[in-house]
């Protein structure tokens, strides 16, 4: 927790706090480095400016790289299982026979770009997150017969509506507590504002599947799906079960999806030539497993991460987790970093990472009674996953020390207020674009809350306007958001074999990003100004 | 046979880039955390600044 208060904001100071993530972009986009050079290159110059523009000693500056190998270390125990696992499940056949049945559903490329893209990648992230439906979906997609730079595009902007209300709530409960706004009020607030991106997702992963020609086929199913899953989200919201809201929204728009390829609103015509329909790429030999079994990893992660949410369960196993403790400290510049204690918490409950390896060490135990588990496989999967997560590691842990030296040196707060003063009356259009930019620098919807959401209801109550709608805004742009964070990016092209590329996918997702995150500001200033929302 | 070689230098300073980042992980955490021993801080930032400079130059 940081204290920006004090902070004397110049023009350029702002274009200085700005240099780290224009060198971030510039590198991954226009010269295509791999991401463990640009978070290096990106995390030097946040330190070089950390150090002689923004008035941070040195051990401010190693405070903040130290907090950012800790929470690096939280993300990066998701990658290592969530890969580990992939692998462990392809090396025993498993992808291939849930990619054959998945793509047998339908044999539409729109249908299943929405079905697995949009809809189960958000039940996806509502049951899990932390870059599980990236690592889950986009291979699927890859073995149904998408291109790889396409099924993670796909995936990235297609599980984002359900961020916020994801994960089992985390980022809702974290805008809830910064802002202090109470959960009956702001959940079913901020799901009617997510209908428009619910929609709007739908309709970037049809353009991204098929161009225009797709948008205008699938336009009356992709509204029906969307109303339906907000709706489903809103109702959940409303009846204070916000927790499951994108979980239940997934299920049901899934389940949508697949009745409305049967009907005339997203049926393939037979005019299409067959050409058109992308054919499942079979990558496997036959394996004695049938789907189920291939499939019981997840149904365990699935059942693991609603058991490990039960109250109950939550109560008797408070006190299991691991974080450390760090001092705060000041810049000389008068910026307060507050001292925290258990920072970036892993709960060996709760944190995805314990949940995988618990799913993993199951499914093979079930594989070893039921004598299909292969001699050797596990080694050969460490060192499968090693190779690829080796380049991705790097690549993450730079890039959040570089987010966490911008933080605690004020650059990250010097950039969001900049933001707010500039914009005055059009501010709602540029809170979310604040919500998008913390996701896109922590990788995390969550904390982007924590980081910005204060500033936002500070600004909101500054303006006189509403400070419910613009707490939403925040969260949504964030939610949003995740979908270029480099570190989600790193897990999608990591285990679809295109580690090196992020930038490509990057240049892929982020206009879509943009263009979205600009109508949830437009709705919200709409809300504020025209019909006076809180 | 050279490209093999490089191949392998270049895994094997990949690993050494990994184990650099563990080793200053513990080095930075010291230094933050025990104020009399600021120089430990020091030391750890100029580690890792060391290992971000080979990671650019590696990747």
């Amino acid at each position: 927790v940081a204290d920006g208060s004090s902070i004397l904001l110049t023009p350029l100071q702002w274009l200085l706090a700005s240099l780290p993530i224009i060198v971030l972009l510039v590198t991954m986009v226009v010269l295509r480095w791999s991401a463990p050079r640009v978070g290096s290159a990106a995390w030097l110059v946040a330190v070089a400016l950390g150090i002689w523009t923004f008035g941070g000693d040195r051990t401010l500056i190693a405070l903040a790289t130290a907090k950012g190998l800790s929470l690096s270390l939280f993300v990066l125990t998701i990658i290592w299982t969530s890969v580990y696992l992939y692998n462990f499940v392809e090396r025993h056949g498993g992808i291939y026979i849930i990619g054959k049945t998945v793509a047998r559903l339908t044999r539409d490329p729109l249908t299943q770009a929405l079905l697995v893209g949009w809809s189960f990648s958000g039940f996806t992230q509502g049951v899990t997150g932390f870059g599980v439906p990236v690592a889950l979906v986009a291979p699927l997609m890859v073995l149904m017969g998408f291109r790889p730079i396409k099924a993670v595009a796909i995936v990235m902007v297609g599980h984002a509506w359900a961020v916020t209300f994801g994960s089992l709530g985390s980022s809702y409960y974290s805008i809830q507590l910064v802002t202090g706004i109470p959960g009956e009020t702001i959940g079913p607030h901020m799901a009617i504002l997510f209908a428009v991106p619910i929609i709007v997702t739908g309709f970037a992963v049809a353009h991204i599947q098929g161009g225009w020609s797709s948008v205008k086929r699938g336009t009356m199913g992709i509204i029906v799906i969307g109303l339906t899953m907000a709706f489903v989200q809103w109702g959940a919201a409303y009846c204070g079960a916000a927790q499951i809201a994108s979980m239940l929204a997934g299920l049901v728009g899934s389940v949508t999806t697949w009745i409305l390829s049967r009907t005339f609103l997203l049926k393939r015509p037979l005019a299409v030539d067959d050409a058109e329909v992308i054919k499942p790429v079979v990558t496997s030999t036959s394996s004695p497993m049938g789907f189920h079994l291939a499939f019981l990893p997840y149904y365990f992660l699935i059942s693991l991460s609603i058991i490990s949410q039960i109250p109950l369960v939550k109560t008797l196993t408070t006190g299991w987790h691991w974080g450390l403790e760090y001092p705060g400290g000041e810049t000389t510049l008068g910026f307060m970093v507050q001292p925290v204690t258990d920072y970036a918490r892993i709960h060996f409950v709760n944190h995805p990472a314990p949940i995988i390896i618990a799913a993993t060490a199951l499914t093979f135990l079930i594989y070893w009674v039921l004598q299909l588990r292969q001699r050797g496989s596990g080694m050969e999967t460490l060192r499968a996953t090693y190779r690829q997560t080796a380049g991705p590691t790097v690549g993450v842990t730079t890039m959040v020390m570089m987010a966490l030296v911008m933080a605690d040196t004020g650059m990250t707060t010097t950039l969001a207020n900049g933001i707010a003063m500039v914009s005055g009356r059009m501010f709602p259009i540029l809170s979310p674009y604040i919500g998008m930019l913390g996701s896109f620098i922590t990788g995390s919807n969550t904390n982007s809350n924590v980081m910005f959401g204060a500033l936002q209801m500070e600004t909101a109550h500054a303006l006189g306007i509403g400070v419910v709608t613009l707490a939403s805004t925040q969260s949504i742009g964030g939610s949003i958001g995740s979908a270029i964070a480099p570190a989600k990016l790193l897990v999608g092209t990591s285990i679809v074999g295109l580690a090196g590329q992020e930038g490509s996918v990057m240049r892929k997702v982020l206009p879509y990003c943009v263009l979205i995150v600009l109508l949830v500001g437009i709705q919200a200033w709409l809300a504020v100004y025209i019909f006076g929302a809180r | 046979v050279t490209g093999v070689n490089l191949i392998n230098l270049r895994r094997f300073v990949h690993g050494i880039i990994l184990l650099a980042l563990a080793f200053n992980f513990v080095l930075l955490y010291a230094g933050v955390t025990d104020l009399q021993n600021n120089s430990l801080a020091f030391a750890g930032l100029v580690s890792m600044v060391v290992t971000a400079s080979l990671a650019i130059l590696a990747y």
